[in-house]
């Protein structure tokens, strides 16, 4: 081989290998491209996922709300129905109602006036049809109520096409819009039969008076006649004894006369008559004495026909006496008759009140519904308005119903044992969140030795404090409230307990203390446009106190508050008082300082820990306890230690630093816990402000148990308390069943998301953690992998409701490991006949939405049973 | 009345089984005055099945029956649940055959062979006919079973059908099969038009939409799929969700199944793929589990739709197969949906049946059930996508229309 042979090879090897490089550099590339071409297309696809879950998430948003949507016209309809019941109401009413407005021309009328045929167009003005004379009168009275506020009454004349005048009772009261009257309602009713028999009695009673007036003066003359008779047949007697035999027989007709006239009249006792005889006759010859008997005689003739007379009239008397008395038989039958027909009214407004309650609770039940959906911003505020609106126009037709039951005679009491410790707390706890958020305190006192183990009925004796605490808080702009509740008289069986509920608000006026409990009675005219309310409130509760044999009375004074209180007898339960003392063998006797500015909420807390025998002393502000536990330089001795102190968050802390070096000081000084007492409106903000310096915050009002736990645990951990005796440790324990078996499984099976979160976190808070499974299918394979000791179970559900879900746990043994779990309902509407349904669904229990707390124990309790606390 | 006997349609809630059956039965069959002459029923897993089908021959006798379980069934009351829907057809000048294959988890082509053997055994083949097939939805590959019958009847053969369920227990279906139960078959009804009195129109759509390029399989074994792009398929997969996604494995599989794409009738680049649902995954492996099998160097894309985009998916179904029934009368409707729409239409699942019978008037009579798989035309109008395909997460609409 030649060199360049050689020289020739070598540079084809070159290029060759320049060329495998090449390749291999762009192979490379194609490479990279393609990479980069797959990490394009991963980035596009996460893009597009992204943009698919966006697409997915307004779609169902706009489904929800079409769903809504459709829900609202239901609500709507219901709302529509029950605006029907009402209009029913009205056409039906025997009265002509009508509303007028600030023209006085008519807004609405239900029926034609009384005594006419024809309906009033609206626009027009009433008065066209009022008799003139009554004209001014009727527009003053209306322009009256529009001034005043206050409801007026008047009578007035209705003329009708054929001329004629109807008699009218009309009642004007305000409508108020604003705070202001927008209309006058009016109440016309036809008393046109009820004047005529006013009248009839009227024109009898003159009658029988001008009767009377004639009788007397007749019987007045009668007697003078009588009296003028007996002289003149004594003048006669005297003249007769000097005549012959023939006018002796002459004055002996006479005399005959005279008797056959007091025959007719009976014997006169005034008259000297009685036993007068011809003997005692004093008979004159004389014949001119005689002519003058005669004359005598005919004087007395025309006398005898006036007394005949009288005695017509006498007995025309009578007659008219007799028709009097028929007359008023007749008045009082009618008066019966209309005292039947007002409690058949009575009776048809409790029945119409209860036909407006039904629809009524539909539309709130539907709103509530409602409000899960997914609703926007300004949806949720008007379902919001339908749910006040709803309650409120609830409440007004709870106290309408109420009252007309008692208008009816037919509210009855319950006899069923209660708790009235709690209530009186539950009571206080929800109106104290209001009084709070008012910026008012709410202090419960309850006397020693209260028997809480009562019996009677817990739901009106709450419908009396509610009233009179909420009307505390409705009418109290500063200062504070306390309720107090003091057992009094006390035989074996029965209790008094009595009850005050003081309020520094504005006061009641001394004149509107008397009717104060009577129905529709506002203290002012203005309270209800300011405060609202139906006025029915107090005198429910009047009548509730006296149904339990016992008394209400009001103190007020304009501008310095009110004391309402009242008694009522109740029965005890055999079950002797809860024990709450802090006392014994096992425990040192606590020493508890209370700083609370508040006075009456001092002497409460000081009272209730002394019952419990513990040693109190209190400050009414920080720096008076400051200086105290610096000690009085004055006073020898060591400072007393404390175990505890009790402060309310109502002393004025200026800054935050302020409440932190007070604690530390307390560290310092007497190395004891604090306990807070926080208005619930403040209650999360201060935990998370100092909730890891305190022992422990306890919401106002302040719960007896609570307090008494917390004292308890303060002692329990500073080694002075071995162990709790007594009733109230029961109870407490008796809470925490639930917590103590924290290992118990729970499956959740709810497809809303609200409903679910609501559950959760009750289900949380009672130390459980439950799993959740948002359809019947998924429940389904939940209790296929994991053994459960307990379901809720939400029955309406799509696709596979609650009730086929249980059918197929109960039904195919297969499906899930535990077939024969219990399972719980929970439904929405609790309605008769659900439970039936759910039970023969294999169900084993029910609990109706909105879930309480309480029914959620309940039900805890009896199917995970009652485990022994862990130790 | 006139030879043109329409279909008629019994529906029973009871929960005895006999009764159930016999109720339904007894609507059905009086809607047809007495000429029916075949029944396809459907029901509910927790029936008593053998009752449930005494029931219905104690009314119906030897009518040709054929059915099975769902996982929901369909009826002019709309989705049910724990019910059982009938379909009479009184139709005179129709021809009905049935047919049985049995043990198809050993071999599903091998099953559907025989059935249509069966059914050729009663009736010569005819090339017009109509089959519809109802396998055992968990018996194995559906794709399979697909091949087995176009092995025998020809690739352009018409074929519909459902994969039978278990109201979602994925554990074991049963058949119907002339006034029996059976477990682990195939039953199939032939319908033949000899007049050529009727047309079928046949809907086939998902409403999924590709999102994204295809990507290729590049290792797979049956219905497991292993590698995309030589990548393991699950962490791509993945990767594609996000970790919020992924968290809601499985389950998410039914939102965002694979589309197979298919090339071979035309070619053009039209956007055609069949769906394929991930029914479980392994994440040590790195696979997806499949309901049919995927072969190895098939472009795959992946796809999703809403809740919208599913009621919509059965409007096009329902109008495609109006299109395909030209102006002959519907009579009778047959729908078959997934029970993965099912899942993921939740409480709108009211929506879908809602939108088909809103297309053909509520008038007609329809049937169906939520099924474990479909099978049908992608596009029954166009020559090239006459063959009938395995899908996912579909709506297979029947159409029965009087010329």
């Amino acid at each position: 081989m030649t060199e360049t042979g050689i020289h020739i090879l070598q540079e084809r090897i070159r290029e060759l290998e320049k060329d495998a490089a090449e390749k291999q550099r762009i192979e490379q590339e194609f490479l990279e491209k393609q990479n980069t071409l797959l990490e394009q297309n991963i980035k596009l696809i996460k893009k597009s996922i992204e943009l698919s879950d966006v697409k997915r998430e307004l779609e169902d948003k706009n489904y929800e709300l079409s769903l809504s949507q459709s829900k609202l016209e239901k609500v709507l309809n219901t709302l529509r129905e029950s605006e029907n019941t009402l209009s029913d109401i009205l056409v039906n009413s025997p009265d002509t109602i009508a509303s007028v407005n600030r023209e006085h021309r008519t807004i609405y009328i239900n029926r034609p006036l009384p005594g006419q045929t024809d309906s009033i167009p609206t626009g027009d003005h009433l008065c066209d049809h009022v008799i003139l004379a009554d004209h001014d009168q009727f527009h003053n009275a209306i322009e009256e109520v529009f001034m005043t506020g206050k409801p007026a009454v008047m009578e007035l004349n209705i003329s009708t096409a054929q001329g004629k005048k109807v008699e009218v009772e009309s009642r004007f009261s305000p409508s108020f819009f604003n705070g202001r009257v927008a209309s006058v309602i009016m109440l016309l009713s036809d008393i046109t039969e009820r004047k005529k028999m006013d009248r009839d009695l009227k024109k009898m009673l003159s009658d029988l008076e001008r009767f009377n007036r004639i009788m007397v003066g007749r019987e007045m003359r009668n007697i003078e006649l009588k009296r003028q008779n007996a002289q003149l047949s004594d003048q006669l007697r005297k003249k007769s004894r000097r005549k012959n035999d023939r006018s002796v027989s002459k004055a002996e007709d006479i005399l005959a006369e005279l008797a056959s006239i007091d025959d007719r009249f009976g014997p006169d006792p005034n008259s000297p008559r009685k036993g007068f005889t011809i003997a005692d006759m004093d008979l004159d010859d004389n014949d001119d004495e005689f002519k003058e008997i005669f004359y005598a005689k005919h004087q007395r003739d025309a006398l005898l026909n006036l007394i005949e007379d009288a005695n017509n009239a006498h007995n025309e008397l009578i007659e008219t006496n007799r028709k009097l008395e028929e007359s008023v038989r007749h008045t009082q039958e009618m008066a019966r008759e209309a005292e039947r027909a007002n409690a058949a009214k009575s009776q048809f407004l409790a029945n119409m009140s209860h036909e407006i309650r039904t629809p009524m609770v539909g539309v709130i039940g539907m709103s509530d519904l409602l409000i899960d959906t997914g609703l926007d911003t300004e949806q949720r505020m008007y379902v919001d308005t339908i749910i006040n609106s709803g309650h409120n126009l609830l409440e007004i037709i709870n106290d309408i119903l109420d009252f007309s039951k008692i208008e009816a005679n037919c509210l009855e009491l319950d006899v069923v044992d209660f708790d009235m410790l709690s209530l009186i707390e539950d009571v206080c706890g929800m109106l104290g969140l209001e009084a709070q958020s008012k910026g008012i305190e709410l202090t419960i006192f309850i006397g020693r030795n209260f028997p809480s183990a009562l019996r009677g009925d817990p739901v009106r004796i709450r419908q009396i404090l509610v009233n009179l605490i909420g009307n505390a808080v409705k009418f109290t702009h500063h200062g504070d409230i306390v309720v107090s509740a003091i057992p009094e008289k006390e035989t074996a069986n029965h209790i008094m307990i009595h009850f005050t509920v003081s309020d520094t608000g504005i006061g009641l006026k001394p004149e509107s203390l008397k009717s104060i409990f009577e129905p529709f009675v506002q203290a002012d005219g203005t309270t209800s446009r300011k405060y609202g309310g139906t006025g029915l409130g107090l005198s429910i509760s009047n009548y509730l106190v006296k149904k339990m044999d016992g008394h209400i009375c009001v103190e007020s004074k304009t501008g310095e508050g009110s004391v309402f209180s009242f008694d009522i007898i109740l029965e005890k339960q055999d079950i002797p008082a809860e024990e709450y003392s802090l006392k014994g063998k096992d425990v040192e006797v606590p020493r508890i300082h209370i700083v609370n500015r508040n006075p009456n909420a001092r002497e409460m807390l000081t009272d209730l820990l002394e019952s419990w025998q513990c040693i109190c002393s209190a400050s009414p502000d920080l720096e008076t306890c400051v200086s105290t536990m610096y000690g009085n330089k004055k006073q020898a001795g060591p400072a007393e230690p404390w175990d505890a102190v009790i402060l309310d968050m109502n002393v004025e802390c200026t800054t935050g630093e302020d409440i932190f070096s007070f604690f530390n000081l307390v560290q310092e000084k007497k190395q004891c816990p604090v306990i807070l007492l926080a208005s619930a409106v403040k209650y999360a903000e201060i935990k998370k402000r100092v909730g890891d310096q305190v022992s422990r915050i306890l919401q106002k009002p302040v719960r007896r148990a609570e307090l008494y736990r917390s004292i308890a645990d303060v002692m329990q951990s500073s080694g002075k308390l071995h162990k709790l005796t007594g009733k109230l440790c029961n109870t407490m324990e008796l809470q925490s069943i639930p917590a103590a078996s924290r290992s118990s499984e729970i499956l959740l099976v709810e497809d809303n998301l609200v409903n679910q979160k609501v559950a959760m976190s009750m289900l949380q808070k009672l130390g459980y953690s439950p799993d959740v499974a948002t359809s019947g299918k998924e429940a389904l394979l939940a209790l296929r992998k994991k053994a459960y000791d307990l379901v809720f179970m939400d029955c309406q559900m799509p696709e596979l409701d609650g009730y086929e879900t249980t059918k197929i746990i109960r039904t195919d043994r297969t499906a899930c490991i535990t077939p024969d779990i219990p399972i719980v309902a929970m439904t929405a509407h609790a309605m008769k006949g659900d439970r039936e349904k759910c039970i023969a669904a294999g169900m084993d229990d029910y609990i109706s939405k909105p879930i309480r707390k309480a029914d959620l124990e309940d039900i805890l309790r009896k199917f995970l049973g009652k485990s022994p606390s862990v130790g | 009345m006139a030879a043109t006997q329409h279909a008629g349609i019994g529906f029973s809630s009871l929960v005895d089984s006999y009764s159930a059956g016999k109720e339904a039965a007894l609507t059905a069959i009086s809607k047809t005055a007495g000429r029916t002459k075949a029944l396809i029923v459907f029901a509910a897993m927790s029936y008593d099945h053998r009752e449930l089908l005494a029931g219905i021959t104690s009314v119906s006798g030897e009518i040709p029956l054929v059915g099975g379980t769902t996982a929901g069934e369909i009826s002019p009351e709309g989705f049910s649940t724990g019910t059982v829907v009938i379909m009479a057809f009184g139709h005179e000048d129709l021809e009905f055959v049935t047919g049985i294959g049995h043990n198809m988890s050993e071999d599903e082509s091998a099953c559907s062979v025989q059935m249509v053997n069966d059914i050729l055994g009663k009736t010569p083949f005819d090339p017009d006919a109509s089959l519809m097939v109802f396998p055992n939805g968990m018996g194995g590959d559906g794709l399979k079973v697909l091949e087995g019958l176009q092995l025998l009847l020809g690739r352009n053969f018409e074929i519909t059908g459902g994969y039978l369920g278990d109201d979602e227990r994925f554990e074991n279906t049963f058949q119907y099969h002339n006034g029996k139960v059976y477990r682990d078959t195939i039953v199939g009804l032939m319908v033949i038009d000899p007049q050529k009195k009727y047309r079928r129109g046949i809907g086939v759509r998902s409403g999924f939409t590709s999102i994204g390029n295809s990507l290729v399989c590049t290792s797979s074994e049956g219905n497991v799929l292993k590698e995309f792009e030589h990548t393991s398929a699950l962490e791509l997969y993945k990767e594609f969700l996000g970790e919020e996604r992924v968290a809601r494995l499985p389950g998410i599989c039914l939102e965002y199944p694979f589309g197979i794409i298919d090339r071979s009738p035309s070619g053009k680049g039209d956007n055609l793929f069949q769906l394929r649902c991930g029914l479980s995954v392994d994440h040590e492996q790195g696979t997806i589990t499949l309901a049919a099998s995927i072969p190895e160097g098939s472009e795959v894309t992946l796809t999703t739709a809403s809740r919208g985009d599913i009621i919509n998916g059965a409007r096009e179904a329902a109008e495609q197969a109006k299109k395909s029934l030209g102006d002959a009368e519907p009579e009778a409707i047959v729908m078959f949906s997934c029970v993965g729409r099912k899942l993921v239409l939740g409480r709108r699942i009211q929506e879908e049946i809602g939108a088909v019978r809103e297309c053909f008037g509520t008038q007609v009579p329809v049937i169906g059930f939520y099924t474990y798989g479909e099978i049908g035309p992608v596009d029954k109008s166009r020559k090239e996508w006459l063959s009938a395909k395995f899908h996912n997460e579909t709506v297979v609409l029947w159409v029965l229309g009087k010329q």
